[in-house]
């Protein structure tokens, strides 16, 4: 069980330095401009 | 305490769980009003199942569509953002995720609670293994692969799943805005009547055999089945109470042999294995209430 818990903190821990490599260059920015207008591929007409 | 009242208290909280989180994720009302989305900050932000960043009420955007968006932009591809924010949540929940907190699950859920066709009912369809295997195929290939390598003069790749595939968009977004907008309906062609085949299949298979698109076609469910072993939410069997007595098995609406594979990567934590143990040998790491008892956990558990 320790073992399991470990690898989950490492994975949490890989994730956090993840996610701030892609917020600091500009991903969420991308999500941001994608999600903010109607993607007409999503709805089947694109 | 009779074995009814004390499995009532987690049926409840999930589905609890389940329609205050469909209701969170979908919370932008004035959008079903005007059919325009919500273009808050929030959008920056993915929620932990599917749901559509083009559905009018969607206060937060969809991992699958996020994942794809990113991949598939000129700037860059591969999405660290995503993907961390994916690890982080199946590290934590694993596919708990499509037991508590996808919308589109509830959805197959209240379908298949519909008694009209309960005789007809299926625990598994001709070709099960081959079919299950589809979801990983919707991972690597329409999520990951083919916006990455097929792009356009600009370098810029298509969002594939959303686009031939996910019965999700359709649903929240497709249906709603083009009733809305003259302009789409005008526009609407092969691809969207595709889509809504696509739809209506799920949807009626979901009358027959529990959640066919989470075991078969999704791919975030596919990726999160892979931290199902590893989640800080994940069963436990205790080997010294587990009476091999199959219960576990026979309530698993996926058929899956729990009490050898509690972890299983299909398992999707709807909890009904636990319900079903009558020696109380399925456990978790986060409790839940039974009737004011959880069960042991030992140093010999299975997970």
């Amino acid at each position: 069980m320790k073992k399991t818990l470990i690898c989950t903190a490492l994975l949490l821990a890989l994730s956090g330095i993840l996610m701030s490599f892609g917020v600091r260059r500009g991903e969420a920015e991308t999500v941001y401009e994608k999600s903010t207008s109607i993607c007409l591929e999503c709805i089947g007409i694109g | 305490m009779d074995k009814k009242e004390k499995v009532i208290p987690r049926r409840r909280l999930r589905i609890f769980v389940q329609c205050a989180f469909a209701a969170l994720s979908t919370g932008y009302l004035t959008g079903f009003g005007t059919g325009k989305i919500y273009t808050g900050a929030t959008k920056r932000l993915c929620v932990p199942g599917m749901n559509c960043y083009s559905c009018p009420g969607a206060l937060a955007s969809c991992p699958i569509g996020a994942l794809q968006a990113t991949i598939g932009s000129r700037a860059f591809h591969v999405s660290l953002y995503v993907f961390g924010f994916l690890v982080a949540v199946g590290a934590l929940l694993g596919r708990g995720v499509c037991g508590f907190l996808c919308p589109f699950g509830l959805v197959q859920e209240l379908l298949y609670k519909i008694p009209l066709l309960k005789k007809l009912r299926l625990r598994r369809l001709p070709g099960e293994k081959g079919l299950r295997a589809l979801k990983f195929v919707m991972l690597l290939l329409f999520v990951l692969l083919l916006p990455m390598v097929v792009t356009d003069v600009t370098g810029q790749g298509d969002p594939w799943f959303c686009k031939y595939i996910c019965p999700v968009g359709t649903l929240e977004a497709g249906i709603p805005l083009v009733l809305f907008h003259k302009g789409l309906q005008s526009a609407i062609g092969f691809l969207y009547t595709w889509k809504l085949a696509i739809l209506g299949v799920i949807l009626l298979l979901s009358l027959v055999i529990w959640r066919p698109f989470c075991r078969y076609l999704c791919p975030l469910g596919a990726l999160y089945g892979f931290f199902n072993r590893f989640a800080l939410y994940r069963y436990r069997v205790d080997v010294a109470k587990c009476i091999d007595c199959g219960a576990c098995r026979a309530a698993c609406k996926l058929d899956l042999p729990v009490w050898e594979k509690p972890n299983h990567i299909d398992c999707v934590r709807c909890g009904a294995c636990m319900d079903a143990c009558p020696t109380g040998a399925l456990g978790t790491l986060i409790r839940f209430p039974r009737g004011g008892r959880v069960p042991d956990q030992t140093d010999t558990e299975n997970t």
